[in-house]
């Protein structure tokens, strides 16, 4: 289990290295995106926007309408966005539950693979 | 049921089905269900189509045709459990393995991540890949905004354009010799992104655990056609190739070897390609006979290494193996779900399956235990059986995966796919909008070719 504080660090530091990939950028120029990440051990919530391909602000609880709803305990979304964790492992697609349109859930898959190779 | 008439070998049925793979027997099923007479020819001596399963000498099942459904592939799931045909999940747990320029490294998830910047160019491929897929109608790919751009490439021109990392582009290959059987230059860019499509992504195809390989069947994916044919009874007439299909104001007529079969409306539940074969009377119109002109089947040699045991397991590895070398270059764990037994499943598919399909059963052996020794050690070499199938010497079937399209076909040529031609219509997985070239695929197409018949029944 992680705490909510570590999490939360754990996401301030993908949004750094999200606009610090250029690939990110590249690709996802355009992408729009509201995530709504749920700890469900913790009940921990947060809110991670993403304009035109780079992630723009992480905020606590949950605002706005959602596009894509990531739910996971408190570990695995801390061992995933510190780059811990390869997202395309079984266990990650197994551990992390991604609810919204294809389009987005790709872009998203994407936008991980990117950030956790450092591209 | 078919009834005789006069003599025992002209039948009669409402619908008169060519073909008893899964396309033919599912649209028979979806007619009986009607309260439509039905009778299904089947050139072979037994039914299943590109699903084909035989015990090895020791006992052990081998699936020498199709075998994996996915979990997005509803009717299959549904259908499966509707005949009691029991399902496990593939072997999938541990570390894979890539062969590459003569080294063998390990690694785990999808996509192999030694080399970040190739693992990068993958991603990056598959996004712009998976994005410009949803952009294509399944229903018709030639009318995406950018189809006549699209079918007017072959999926290597548009590596060379977008893909520059050679490791990158060697692992998009084989990605895609071992989704269709077939050669990057051989496959119009709009196909691969009508097939993306209608799969649902790129990862839908090549994935195990969630993936269209992620599930087997405990008694072989033969069963499924097994079952379906047990229930039609002697409405399938096997050892009946049929030459020949007539019609007119008043009604069909299907000569075969063995019988003739006349019928109100007629479904041809086979690739375009084996459909080309036989003799239309009147002919087919140019646009049809010529698709079935364009359509060639995939390449491919299955081949099993029976061992004792799945001793890959051992050291934590998958069994699933992606090469850039050798007859072999992708293999997974096909072992029994007990795990009595291990079974390594390797494809020599594309030009490999060309290349090989020349040469000597005794030289095809000895080329795949070299590569299985390369991925998974000295033990590969010493398999206790080995079984290989190639679908290219199948006289009624040419070639699997499934028939695919070159460029230019889907333009010109696509409209005439589905299009009934008086009373014949047309099924077969390469007719499919959903999971096109799979067995889901081939159900959806018997679904849909029976429910066409019975609106021109009137029923």
């Amino acid at each position: 289990m992680a705490t909510a504080e570590e999490l939360r660090e754990a996401l301030d530091d993908y949004l750094v290295r999200a606009q610090a990939s250029e690939r990110v950028r590249r690709t996802l120029k355009n992408w729009d995106c509201v995530m709504h990440l749920e700890a469900t051990d913790i009940g921990a919530t947060y809110t991670m926007t993403v304009k035109d391909g780079a992630v723009a602000s992480v905020e606590d609880g949950l605002r706005g309408a959602a596009d894509l709803v990531i739910q996971g305990s408190s570990e695995d979304l801390t061992n995933i966005f510190w780059g811990d964790e390869n997202p395309a492992s079984n266990y990650m697609q197994g551990a992390i539950k991604v609810l919204g349109s294809q389009e987005d859930v790709m872009k998203l898959d994407a936008m991980a693979m990117f950030i956790y190779l450092g591209q | 049921m078919a009834t005789d008439e006069r003599t025992s070998n002209i039948l009669h049925a409402d619908v008169g089905i060519v073909g008893a793979g899964l396309a033919g027997l599912m649209a028979a099923r979806q007619l009986v269900a009607a309260g439509v007479s039905v009778c299904v020819l089947e050139a072979r001596d037994r039914v299943g189509g590109r699903t084909w399963t035989r015990p090895a000498s020791d006992g052990t099942l081998i699936d020498l045709g199709g075998q994996w459904i996915g979990p997005t592939q509803q009717r299959m799931q549904r259908l499966a459990a509707e005949l009691g045909a029991e399902m496990f999940k593939t072997w999938d747990s541990g570390n894979n393995v890539q062969y590459h320029a003569g080294e063998r490294l390990v690694y785990s998830g999808a996509i192999p991540t030694a080399d970040r910047l190739v693992a990068g160019d993958v991603m990056e491929a598959m996004l712009n890949l998976n994005m410009m897929a949803m952009q294509v109608p399944p229903d018709a790919p030639w009318t995406a905004s950018a189809a006549a751009t699209w079918d007017a490439q072959t999926f290597a021109t548009w590596l060379d354009a977008n893909v520059t990392t050679p490791g990158a582009r060697a692992l998009l290959e084989l990605a895609i010799q071992a989704v269709f059987s077939a050669e990057p230059r051989d496959l119009s860019l709009l196909h691969v992104l009508f097939y993306i499509r209608s799969a649902g992504g790129l990862m839908d195809l090549i994935g195990v655990t969630g993936g269209a390989q992620e599930t087997r069947f405990t008694t072989g994916a033969q069963t499924i056609a097994n079952r379906l044919a047990e229930a039609l009874g002697e409405r399938v007439v096997l050892n009946a190739p049929v030459h020949t299909i007539s019609q007119d104001s008043s009604g069909a007529r299907i000569e075969s070897d063995a019988v003739t079969l006349t019928c109100e409306r007629v479904i041809l539940a086979l690739p375009p390609t084996l459909a080309g074969r036989l003799r239309y009377r009147p002919a087919l119109p140019g646009l049809r006979d010529q698709l079935t002109q364009r359509m060639p089947m995939g390449t491919v040699i299955k081949v099993h290494c029976i061992y004792p045991t799945p001793f890959w397991r051992d050291e934590g590895l998958t069994g699933q193996a992606s090469s850039d070398t050798g007859a072999v270059r992708v293999t997974f764990d096909n072992s029994p779900p007990d795990s009595r037994r291990g079974v390594l499943l390797g494809f020599i598919e594309g030009d490999e399956g060309r290349r090989w399909g020349q040469r000597s059963p005794h030289e095809r052996r000895a080329a795949v235990l070299e590569c299985l020794i390369h991925y998974f050690g000295e033990q590969a070499g010493q398999p206790l059986d080995y079984i290989e199938q190639s679908w290219a010497e199948e006289e009624y079937t040419r070639g699997c995966y499934a028939g695919y399209m070159p460029p230019g076909v889907w333009s010109m040529y696509g409209q005439a796919l589905r299009m009934p031609v008086g009373r014949i219509h047309w099924a077969g997985t390469e007719t499919a909008t959903v999971w096109n070239g799979y067995m889901e695929g081939a159900v959806q197409s018997g679904e849909r070719a029976a429910a066409e018949a019975l609106a021109a029944l009137g029923k």
